[in-house]
């Protein structure tokens, strides 16, 4: 599964809302319930699925899929 | 990642009920807990078994995340939970404010997470044991004092976990070696707080769940920083374990008996091929080893008041060879309570066991290496809980532990004296099978009994009989200690007790009953109950001849007495029939009596009874 697949699944799962469709510019503007107690569960759940730990800078500062796939990308590469 | 998103409603209530999300990571619980929430009415509506309770949950810290994971632990554990969530650092407010939502809304049960975060002082450096005490001392008896102005004021029960030591070591190795460190100072506020602490406060022992997790792991100094969780996000489900468990233990829902398998569980072989020799318990063999050590395990939950049972594929004979003759086998037959060892199917052996122990089959915990019995047991009687067996006997005594099954709130002395008193049962029917009537055989027990009003040191074992009583239990009425503390004291409230012992074993406290005086000259027996130990014996008689004196003390005329239906109380329903009492009124299959004082006739028993003041 590509990335951006398990991310939107991830965030279908947070929301509750199978409907939801992803793309790299959603944000959490798009998504009316990304609010911070959310913003936590949903940092928590990508780090499970990605096995990556995110630093405190990362996890505040992170509001869309972007960063989140930057996010990952650095982690990988960084442990690689 | 748990595939959440399809999940159906039934899978919802199946995943929540069989508890297969324990094992989930935090993130599918707080997913699974909001899909939940969106069917809770539905889920209320198919359980009527559950049991409501309002919990408030509290603390220094953020508590949103745990209040989200409690939920399906709780209705896992037979627990309807209504929560009250403080806001961040409320505490102080919700506690020393009369007029706070937290009084308003009259928990049941209050959460409250403690961190080392909490406390403001530390002793200096260098600061002699005296000084150290003292800081101490100051420490706990400010917190003390704030529990007791809330204790007066709300009925709760509270669980406060004590305090987890950090994962941080300025002082380095010297931490341990100065009276005047940090972590020194927050051992000693654990440890004196513990020693001081009333009895209506139940401490989580966070400290001891921290450190089985892994200090590094559980403190997560970002997660603090960026939303103010006390301790690592997959912490929670260990801390939502635990704090269910009490809850359900608050509701009387317990475990008392772990019923074991022989071969492969209690010794390495099979004693029905390998005969004795075969049979590994050898102290200088690694696996005889670790079974060995299972065996003293399990002695020392004998010891705490859990009841072994045997349930095994064996012949009777066979299996007991070992217990009788293996040099190294450090169990012996008198420390079960039940010994099934034949070839019936292990579900009918468990309810077979269930009933000779005169205990629910939701009090049992069923050990078995073989994971076919364990699943067979786990399809036909969903009440027991089966234990996820380790393939190594190395870990079983660690697994029995974490399992937690017999994680209860309180310990008494007839808790201790239990297994000995089971022992004595087997003499018991022994000398029944020799006697040639029933009342021959009441007789020959030589049973003497202490009928009267409850004594202060006697409080704690009442409540608790009163709260787990399920079956001889007329009414089902359920007291937090602050209520008994007020009942106990009220000048219109008789509480009375029973003490039995006969030629075999001292019961100690096993009977407890609520008489309240009323307008018009009524005596309301308000709640009854007896524990299992001793039905049969007619010792509801002896009390009611007590109660009667206690209603003409009262200047009372006619005694009322209720019996409500539970699942589990249809021991009792007739009970006020045969004792004598008159059928008043009959509503949704609960029955009001009345018994006339001044008719009554005492009724005669074989029980020696020992008349106590009122």
């Amino acid at each position: 599964m590509e990335t951006i697949e398990k991310l939107q699944k991830i965030l279908q799962d947070v929301f509750d809302d199978e409907t939801l469709v992803i793309d790299e510019h959603t944000s959490a503007e798009d998504i009316a319930e990304w609010d911070s107690f959310s913003h936590i569960h949903l940092c928590a759940a990508v780090e499970k699925e990605f096995g990556i730990r995110m630093t405190t800078e990362q996890a505040i500062r992170v509001k869309s899929i972007q960063d989140f796939l930057r996010i990952i990308e650095e982690n990988h590469s960084g442990t690689l | 990642m748990t595939d959440l998103i399809q999940i159906k409603f039934s899978d919802i209530e199946q995943t929540i009920f069989s508890g297969s999300f324990f094992q989930w990571n935090a993130s599918d619980i707080l997913s699974l807990s909001r899909k939940l929430m969106k069917q809770e009415t539905q889920l209320q509506k198919n359980h009527p078994e559950l049991h409501p309770l309002k919990i408030a949950i509290s603390g220094t810290c953020n508590t949103q995340y745990l209040t989200r994971i409690l939920r399906p632990y709780l209705y896992a554990f037979g627990i309807q939970p209504l929560f009250y969530e403080s806001v961040y650092g409320g505490l102080m407010n919700d506690l020393m404010n009369l007029e706070s939502d937290l009084y308003r809304f009259q928990p049941d049960v209050f959460i409250v997470l403690r961190q080392y975060r909490d406390l403001e002082a530390y002793p200096e450096l260098l600061s002699p044991m005296d000084a150290v005490n003292d800081l101490a001392e100051r420490e706990v008896q400010s917190q003390l004092a704030l529990w007791q102005f809330f204790h007066k004021h709300s009925s709760a029960q509270v669980f406060l976990t004590n305090i987890a030591v950090p994962n941080r070591h300025v002082l380095g190795n010297l931490e341990a070696n100065l009276v005047s460190s940090r972590n020194t100072y927050l051992r000693m506020v654990n440890d004196r707080f513990l020693r001081e602490k009333p009895s209506f406060i139940h401490l989580i022992d966070q400290e001891a769940m921290s450190a089985d997790f892994g200090k590094d792991r559980w403190f997560d100094d970002s997660a603090w920083f960026i939303s103010k969780q006390p301790f690592c996000m997959d912490a929670l489900p260990v801390m939502a374990l635990s704090l269910s468990r009490l809850t359900a233990a608050l509701t009387g829902k317990m475990k008392k008996c772990l019923v074991l398998d022989l071969d492969n569980t209690l010794w390495g072989g099979v004693i029905g091929d390998d005969g004795l020799e075969g049979i590994n318990l050898d102290p200088n063999h690694a696996i005889g080893e670790a079974y060995l050590d299972f065996q003293h395990t399990l002695k020392r939950y004998q010891e705490r008041g859990v009841l072994l049972a045997v349930c095994s594929k064996n012949d009777q004979t066979i299996a007991e060879q070992v217990f009788l003759s293996h040099p190294y086998c450090y169990l012996k037959l008198q420390d079960f309570a039940a010994f099934t060892a034949n070839w019936n199917n292990k579900a009918d052996n468990l309810r077979h066991i269930a009933q000779q122990l005169n205990i629910g089959l939701d009090s049992l915990v069923f050990f078995d290496d073989n994971p076919a019995e364990r699943e067979i047991v786990r399809s036909m009687l969903p009440e027991v809980a089966v234990l996820d067996v380790p393939a190594d006997p190395a870990q079983f005594s660690v697994a029995l532990d974490k399992a937690g099954y017999f994680d209860w709130l309180q310990l008494s002395k007839e808790d201790l004296s239990r297994a000995q008193s089971y022992a004595a049962d087997q003499e018991r029917i022994r000398l029944s099978e020799s006697s040639v009537d029933y009342d021959a055989y009441l007789a020959a027990l030589e049973m003497d009994a202490r009928i009267g009003r409850v004594s202060r040191s006697e409080t704690e074992r009442f409540t608790q009989l009163i709260n787990k009583t399920n079956q001889f239990n007329l009414r089902t009425v359920r007291y937090s200690e602050a209520e008994m503390d007020r009942l106990l004291n009220d000048e219109a409230v008789y509480p009375l007790r029973a003490i039995l012992a006969d030629k075999f074993s001292n019961y100690g406290l096993i009977s407890a009953c609520i008489l309240r005086k009323q307008e018009e000259k009524r005596l309301w027996i308000e709640s009854w109950v007896m524990s299992c130990r001793v039905f049969k014996r007619d010792l509801e008689k002896a009390m009611l001849n007590h109660i009667v004196a206690v209603a003409k003390n009262f200047g009372c005329a006619e005694i009322l007495g209720e019996y409500i239906p539970t699942a589990k109380n249809g021991y009792v329903a007739n009970l006020l029939d045969d004792l004598g009492f008159d059928l008043i009124a009959e509503e949704n299959g609960t029955r009001r009596y009345s018994l006339s004082v001044s008719s009554y006739v005492p009724c005669e028993t074989k029980i020696h009874v020992t008349e106590e003041t009122m």
